[in-house]
């Protein structure tokens, strides 16, 4: 049962062929016996859980469905409240905080009919690209214990990769679902800026945070987004965003698209095995009947300092007075990512945010201009192993692993992460694509495509 | 004074001055990417320029969206 993906456990449960019970049972011992080996489990909701699996089987025997993920667990990112229930994020400063609601995007999950089960590793307060976390120690690759699993959406990815949950939420404010998604094999959507209500979700940085579902492939993620993404008056910023059926979009007929490729002089830093897992993912496209361009834009780098400043200001703002009163509560590199936002002007986080409609506007021109969708690497290099990490240090460095993720969020833009291929290590490796605002459609769409056609995304690691 | 002549005058007003208790590496970081943004800013910003430009933007993403997903 482990096995199903989200979709096709979701059609068995509706046709009564699974129960919630048996699905729910399945999860939460996976998520204690293999979960607690890999770090990626946190907590575990056994007794709600298992009652609501039961309440779940009673309504569907009285013909009552209570919508798309009726009676689907699931087990999410620690930083999503769920009310009565301490929401440590991965850090000491928060261990003895008590969520009294519940985060929207998990309540909609809920009144779609899916179980929560539990809370997953990531790293301290949202702050490491790695996964590191040095309260709760690595969170584990399911592919090779020895390797990152990619931060901060650490326990997602590992959980969903190593099919303890068929899907999660996790967030994304500089890649911390996509680079995660890619160290693991699965699959993400980092959607558009405001398209998905984030209120009681601990904010890293709220002019950049988005929340992601993160699941085995593209079809998963469209029916997430089908039930947490639109307008919700619990977060206002949400409040013009479209009302679209992602499910029905995806399945439309396959309208080949134009990709627009990078241009070779920003793909120096992309290692040789990415790229050539690149051109075979473009290949694929190619025999899809998508045209491949070369998009016009420049270096992502000037983008990347404009979401670096607003993100560690941010931060900064959220954790100041803990900083102050509790530093030795806070691992060295997080303390140090704060303190750098302590002490940037407020003319330069004002201007990055001043910019953003500019800097927006005409990369959207440029990028799309003969394109509908970008393709981009998503972990530039092989996944680390933890040896080569540093304690957390490692993807703040010359190789970041995050060099062409961190833009998609100051720009707004959505940005899915695929499986494509397994580098020498035997790590996944994944690629981005990148669709203009409020087209996660198209992104999943094409992503949908390649997956129907590919087998990366069913590939699964063996757990020892 | 010049804004920029101001930023590297009075780095006090502008929370930079005092990095003593920040790790060199901290206080390099912070640095560097005051210089970059001040640059870029520099640059691109113009009159009339505003932060809600990026809502803007969105809100029109969003109608364009919704039109053609019921199309």
């Amino acid at each position: 049962m482990l096995e199903l993906e989200l979709c096709d456990l979701a059609a068995l449960l509706a046709a009564g062929d699974v129960s919630a019970r048996d699905a729910t049972q399945a999860s939460l011992d996976a998520l204690e016996t293999a979960g607690r080996k890999l770090n990626c489990t946190v907590a575990t909701y056994r007794d709600e859980a298992m009652g609501a699996a039961e309440r779940a089987d009673q309504d569907r025997a009285r013909g009552v469905s209570r919508g798309p993920l009726h009676g689907v667990p699931m087990a999410h990112k620690d930083a999503f409240d769920v009310a009565g229930r301490i929401v440590a994020a991965g850090s000491k400063v928060r261990a003895n905080y008590r969520a009294t609601g519940t985060a929207s995007a998990i309540s909609k999950l809920e009144q779609a009919g899916a179980i929560n089960l539990g809370s997953l590793h990531m790293s301290e307060l949202c702050l490491s690209p790695t996964g590191y976390n040095a309260h709760l120690g690595y969170c584990r690759n399911p592919w090779n214990t020895d390797f990152i699993t990619g931060g901060s959406s650490s326990g997602s990815a590992a959980a969903v990769g190593a099919r303890l949950v068929p899907a999660s939420l996790g967030s994304d404010t500089g890649g911390s679902a996509r680079a995660p998604a890619g160290a693991c094999g699965i699959t993400t959507i980092k959607p558009t800026y405001s398209l998905i209500a984030k209120d009681r979700v601990l904010p890293l940085a709220s002019s950049l945070d988005c929340i992601s579902p993160m699941a085995r492939s593209a079809a998963d993620c469209a029916l997430l987004l089908d039930v947490i993404a639109g307008p919700d008056m619990s977060d206002p910023v949400t409040l013009h965003a479209p009302n679209v059926n992602y499910s029905a979009a995806i399945r439309r007929a396959w309208n080949p698209p134009t990709i627009g490729v990078l241009p070779q002089r920003l793909l120096g830093r992309v290692d040789t095995e990415i790229l050539a897992i690149l051109d075979r993912s473009l290949a694929v496209f190619k025999d899809l009947g998508a045209k491949i361009v070369e998009a016009d834009i420049d270096a992502f780098e000037p983008i990347n300092v404009l979401n670096r400043t607003v993100l560690v200001v941010e931060a900064s703002t959220q954790h100041r007075r803990e900083v102050a009163e509790r530093p030795e509560d806070f691992s060295p590199h997080v303390l140090s990512r704060l303190q750098t936002g302590l002490h940037l002007p407020a003319t330069r986080y004002a201007e990055a945010l001043t910019l953003r409609g500019k800097i927006t506007k005409r990369f959207v021109e440029r990028a799309f201009a003969k394109g509908d969708l970008l393709l981009l690497p998503c972990i530039p290099v092989p996944v680390p192993s933890i040896a080569e990490d540093g304690e957390g240090e490692a993807g703040t460095g010359a190789s970041d692993i995050m060099d062409f993720t961190r833009a998609m969020n100051y720009l707004g833009l959505p940005a899915a992460s695929i499986p494509a291929g397994f580098t020498a290590n035997g790590l996944p490796a994944s690629f981005q694509l990148i669709g203009r605002h409020f087209a996660e459609a198209n992104v999943l769409a094409a992503a949908h495509a390649y997956q129907r056609v590919t087998d990366w995304h069913k590939q699964r690691p063996l757990l020892g | 004074m010049k804004p920029d002549q101001a930023d590297d005058s009075m780095p006090e007003l502008q929370g930079l001055g005092k990095t003593d208790w920040l790790s060199p590496a901290t206080a390099l970081l912070a640095r560097q990417t005051n210089d970059l943004v001040r640059e870029l800013a520099a640059q691109e910003m113009e009159p009339g320029l505003s932060a809600s430009d990026f809502t803007k933007l969105l809100i029109e993403a969003a109608q364009k969206a919704e039109a053609e997903a019921n199309a």
